[in-house]
């Protein structure tokens, strides 16, 4: 016999050796676990989403205070006075009270920035 | 198409990768079960293999099949678990090849049920090595060129030949000698 006979002989025998996963519940285990694994994908994603967010937020209020020439070490020392039971809560009101201020004014810009609201407000408001 | 479902799913929608789940876990079974000989163990190793797919899609270069890319991590996988098993690979004589009838196996062979041509060519295949059970597997059942299977079980194409054409003989010593019990037990 020659070698394409042979060839194609082997071809036909070995078809009959073509295996079949018999377990009918493989399809939806596998795809439980594609799904497991998905989910896990975008929670990580999401986690380095907000991590980088959050460390540009913080970098951002850094080079704020710096360039307002607040130092850290104020902002700490009155949160620790404030912990301590406000008895020097207005040892120097008015640099805390701007701090708040400034916390508050952020947080209502950052609002009317992004809420809907803000958006129509902005959108009436244009020109 | 694959390339399709690829995007699909890189893009978020993982139910897409049920298309490759149809498409390929018979095949990946097939050459998982033919390295581990074992149903159990096989059906884990595809599972796996998926799973692992899935993960490292966004890897796939796509410079060559997807199969092909899928077919080395489920042998890949099912040598890290003939590893650990410590499985003995069973040797063939080939000193007497010249000897086999093709013919005369083929007029056996052909006068069985289907049932009985599936039962003893997987008969033959269990007991070839893993590695001749897998070039068989892919060059004859899966038609995969030599340049595929070279990228699946990283044997240099050179090589690759020579290894078929010897996994083939051993099948047919196997398969003869098998063929004549059936033959002295139909006598």
């Amino acid at each position: 016999m020659d070698n394409t006979n042979v060839d194609n002989f082997t071809k036909e025998i070995i078809s009959g050796s073509k295996l079949e996963l018999s377990n009918p519940d493989f399809n939806k285990t596998l795809m439980d676990r594609i799904k497991t694994q998905n989910q896990k994908r975008i929670i990580y994603s999401n986690i380095k989403l907000y991590s980088f967010l959050f460390l540009t937020i913080d970098i951002a209020i850094i080079a704020l205070l710096n360039l307002t020439g607040i130092r850290f070490s104020d902002i700490a020392l009155k949160i620790s006075f404030i912990n301590r039971g406000f008895e020097n809560f207005y040892s120097n009101p008015e640099q805390l009270t701007s701090i708040y201020f400034a916390v508050l004014f952020t947080v209502i810009l950052m609002i009317k920035l992004f809420s809907r609201t803000g958006y129509s407000y902005l959108k009436t408001h244009e020109g | 198409m694959d390339n399709l479902y690829i995007q699909k799913v890189l893009n978020g929608d993982y139910t897409g990768f049920s298309y490759f789940v149809d498409k390929y876990k018979d095949m990946a079974y097939s050459i998982a079960f033919r390295i581990v000989n074992n149903s159990e163990d096989a059906e884990e190793i595809v599972q796996d293999s998926f799973v692992k797919s899935f993960k490292s899609l966004n890897k796939f270069r796509q410079d060559s099949k997807f199969s092909t890319w899928f077919y080395r991590i489920v042998v890949n996988n099912s040598l890290s678990k003939v590893k650990r098993r410590k499985f003995d690979s069973g040797n063939i004589d080939l000193e007497n090849v010249s000897d086999i009838a093709i013919e005369e196996i083929e007029s056996t062979y052909n006068h069985l049920t289907q049932t009985d041509q599936q039962k003893y060519i997987n008969i033959a295949l269990n007991q070839l090595n893993y590695e001749d059970s897998l070039l068989l597997t892919l060059y004859y059942l899966n038609e995969n060129s030599l340049d595929e299977i070279s990228e699946i079980t990283e044997i240099k194409n050179e090589n690759l030949k020579m290894k078929i054409h010897r996994a083939r003989q051993k099948m047919y010593i196997v398969l003869e000698k098998e063929l004549k019990s059936e033959i002295k037990n139909l006598l």
